[in-house]
């Protein structure tokens, strides 16, 4: 063949030739004797066997499962959650209150609504929560930065106007949450009050101060309809 | 058991559709090509391809950690 | 019995030597780069997992919270580590296969160098906080088309050699590499696209995209190099190489259907969810024809795969690519979902693929080339074994527990009784035992990366004769 010759040829690298004439006889002898008859054997019967039953299952699932051929939504063949929902849950606005106070206003405000001295002020007694609630929903719409006189502390803080993550219905929970905890026992504030209020300082940007809030606030109350508290029926 | 809407899913989902048939497509039209040009005629030679006359078959290659337990020859 | 073709195979131009020759400085570069990706990984990942189980690690530092420690250890493993080395491992088997000296060698040099300059850029950019938010592609668009880019150039290369060859019929391993150098930037053209506009056609896009990368890029690299090392390092031809064929048409029709199978439950249509779920069966048959064939290569050689450090990494990929696949034909019908879905059995599977399949392929295959190229041996033995031990028994140690742990995961998920935060804590010895994993892979990796840097360096021992050079090899 011509391939041995080329081999002959082929130059080991340099006196490497003579150490290993013994490996080379020996490879020789090797590439003498059939090497394995390789490289077209048709593999095992059950390969085979379980190539059709794949193909089976497949064909049979995409048959049994196919649904609908649109591009509309759709979940068929999915088991339901474990859980079966039974009638109408309830919304409880106080609920949803803690639940609102706890992930926005406990971080300064304290889990029992006392805050810190001199920056945060507390929520227990407190006359723009109890008395006044309209206070109470401006400042959560806009926040409220700057110095606040009270009668046994002045506080100087600044709290962020939360208008963009709540909505109307948040506000009143979380307000109405605040009115009936820590000891302050008020009723709860509507939706629609919190939604005239807001939409009434829609020009304000910003937070308030303690000056620029009595100023909205009597620019605003002439037009608010009934009193804060709603009406239990 | 049955969650249906009546919102479509939007074009997008054909758009995936048609990239994963030209995926399939493209692997057929490997195999037209290869089948042409005389892929397949010798399927026997195919084995022999990572073998030649510097590293036969036979020959065991990369054996570095018996080289190094007889010890090399260099 | 060497057969008729080899006839061909004469000139000095087409000598093994001389082929590695021309490879050396785009292969070398490419693989280099890929370990140094592979660090970086590693240490995210490390981060990522420790934070799991202790979630105020190095929580105070916005660019190190886990949001964007996880995606970015993701990215660089994928389009690092995986993609860089797989190319390279891609190039010089084309070169060894095809018998045509690597072509375009100065444009892949500069494409692998603006690769790396895209993967930094990218990578500052996920830990700014800038990123897509899609599992897989969190880089950017931007750094996502160079990326797709460099690898078509590369692909381009990779053409080349295929209509310049010196072979007529085709290796197995070549129908992969092509078909791989074909499709990612197929897949990764089509990613890009801003047409994904709901929510739910994006998250269709998105496993459409993530499964592929590693079913038609990936895999396709890793069996390439089982199918040249296997035969080639034992001396034996593949057993058959009519079935090596129709496992890689198998691979080509089955495969690109399979992502939307973790969309079960999704209001992507049903119809979508349940071909794919066939067709991730179905690849059962591409998977048994390779696993039979490289079995019935490898049986009766076991000396062989004991003295190589290439067959020891190899047949341990392809022994996982088996399993991972059979085990990810399972978990996509629907019965196995409901359980595994949304729980760590996901993630453990997902590493006995990109790390016990792909990785480890890699690793086998830098072991072959590496010396090859650069004329030189490698430092160590004892640190090889080293090596191969800690990233053989880490991955172990890494999934099959946080496999073990998702099953149980799942189970409690799926029982209204038991409220979400038990069914969080009981995964915590799992994590932990993932940390401990992480910790032994990457020590494997550092000696890795301290074995390459020796060998490309060149420093240490310097044999007159590379061992690794059978004695028929001509001269370049």
């Amino acid at each position: 063949m011509a391939d041995n010759e080329k081999n002959q040829n082929n130059k080991p690298f340099g006196d490497e030739e003579r150490k290993d004439s013994i490996f080379d006889i020996h490879t020789a002898a090797l590439r003498e004797a059939p090497l394995p008859e390789e490289g077209n054997e048709r593999g095992p019967v059950w390969m085979y066997v379980v190539i059709v039953l794949t193909l089976a299952f497949g064909f049979f699932y995409m048959g049994r499962y196919l649904g609908e051929v649109s591009d509309r939504a759709h979940v068929l063949f999915t088991a339901p959650p474990g859980a079966e929902v039974t009638g109408e849950v309830e919304f409880d606005l106080l609920a949803e209150g803690q639940r609102i106070y706890t992930r926005v206003c406990q971080a300064c405000h304290q889990a029992n609504g006392e805050g810190i001295s001199g920056v945060f002020p507390s929520l227990v007694g407190a006359e723009w929560v109890v008395d006044e609630p309209d206070y109470a929903v401006m400042l959560t719409i806009n926040g409220l930065r700057g110095e606040l006189v009270r009668e046994r502390a002045v506080y100087d803080g600044v709290m962020p106007g939360f208008g963009n993550q709540l909505d109307d219905l948040d506000i009143a929970a979380v307000i109405s949450y605040v009115r009936s905890s820590f000891g302050n026992d008020a009723g709860e504030i509507s939706e629609d009050r919190v939604a005239q209020i807001r939409e009434l300082t829609a020009d304000k940007s910003g937070a308030y101060t303690a000056e620029t809030i009595e100023e909205w606030i009597t620019r605003i109350e002439p037009e608010l309809e009934g009193s804060a508290e709603a009406v239990s029926e | 058991m049955l969650l249906e809407t009546s919102i479509n899913v939007s074009y997008g989902i054909w758009i995936l559709l048609l990239f994963s048939l030209l995926i399939i497509l493209s692997g057929i039209g490997l195999f037209i090509w290869a089948y042409f040009s005389g892929q397949f005629d010798d399927i026997n030679k195919g084995a022999q391809l990572p073998f030649n006359e510097e590293e036969p078959a036979g020959e065991p290659t990369d054996q570095i950690f018996k080289d190094n337990d007889s010890k090399q020859k260099n | 019995m060497i057969g008729g073709h080899q006839s061909e195979i004469d000139s000095t131009f087409q000598s093994i030597r001389f082929l590695d020759e021309k490879a050396r400085y785009p292969v070398l570069f490419l693989v280099v780069s890929g370990v140094f990706w592979l660090l970086f990984g590693s240490l995210l990942a490390l981060m990522a997992s420790v934070k799991m189980h202790a979630p105020e690690f190095l929580g105070q530092l916005s660019f190190l919270t886990f949001g964007r420690v996880r995606p970015l250890h993701l990215n660089t493993m994928v389009y690092g580590w995986a993609s860089m080395t797989g190319a390279g491992v891609a190039l010089w088997l084309l070169s060894r296969t095809l018998r045509v000296a690597i072509p375009m060698r100065p444009y892949i040099i500069g494409v692998t160098a603006l690769w790396n300059i895209a993967l930094l850029v990218g990578s500052v950019q996920i830990l700014a906080g800038f990123t897509r938010g899609i599992e897989w592609l969190e880089f950017p668009v931007s750094t996502m088309i160079v990326i797709v880019w460099c690898i078509l150039v590369i692909g381009i290369a990779a053409m080349f050699m295929l209509f310049y060859r010196n072979v007529k019929t085709l290796y197995v391993s070549v129908w992969y590499i092509i078909a791989a150098f074909l499709w990612l930037p197929l897949l990764g053209g089509v990613s890009s696209m801003p047409i994904f506009d709901t929510p739910t056609v994006q998250a269709g896009m998105n496993w459409w995209f993530a499964h592929n990368a590693l079913g038609l890029w990936f895999t396709p690299i890793g069996l390439a190099a089982a199918y040249y090392f296997i035969p080639k390092v034992i001396g034996r031809p593949i057993y058959s190489y009519g079935l090596s064929l129709l496992g890689f048409w198998g691979l080509a029709l089955f495969y690109n259907w399979n992502g939307f199978h973790h969309l079960i439950g999704s209001p992507l249509p049903t119809w979508f969810v349940t071909i794919s779920i066939a067709a991730s069966v179905m690849m059962i048959i591409p998977v048994v024809v390779v696993a039979v064939n490289h079995h019935m290569t490898v049986v009766g050689s076991f000396s062989a795969v004991k003295h190589s450090p290439t067959l020891r990494f190899v047949v341990f990929a392809a022994m996982s690519y088996t399993f991972v696949s059979l085990q990810g034909s399972i978990q996509a019908l629907r019965t196995t979902n409901e359980i595994i879905h949304f729980t760590h059995f996901v993630v453990a599977h997902a590493h006995i693929g990109m790390y016990a399949f792909v990785t480890m392929m890699l690793f086998g295959s830098c072991y072959y080339i590496l010396p090859r190229l650069t004329n030189w041996e490698w430092q160590s033995h004892k640190l090889i074994k080293a090596h191969f031990w800690l990233s053989a028994i880490g991955i172990i140690l890494y999934t099959v527990p946080l496999q073990v742990g998702g099953v149980l995961q799942g189970l409690a998920m799926n029982n209204p009784d038991i409220p979400f935060m038990d069914t969080m804590n009981l995964t915590i010895p799992y994590l932990i035992a993932r940390s401990v994993a992480g910790v032994l892979l990457t020590v494997g990796h550092l000696i890795f990366a301290y074995l390459v840097i020796r060998i490309v360096a060149k420093v240490g021992l310097k044999p007159e004769i590379p061992g690794v050079w059978s004695k028929k090899i001509k001269e370049a």
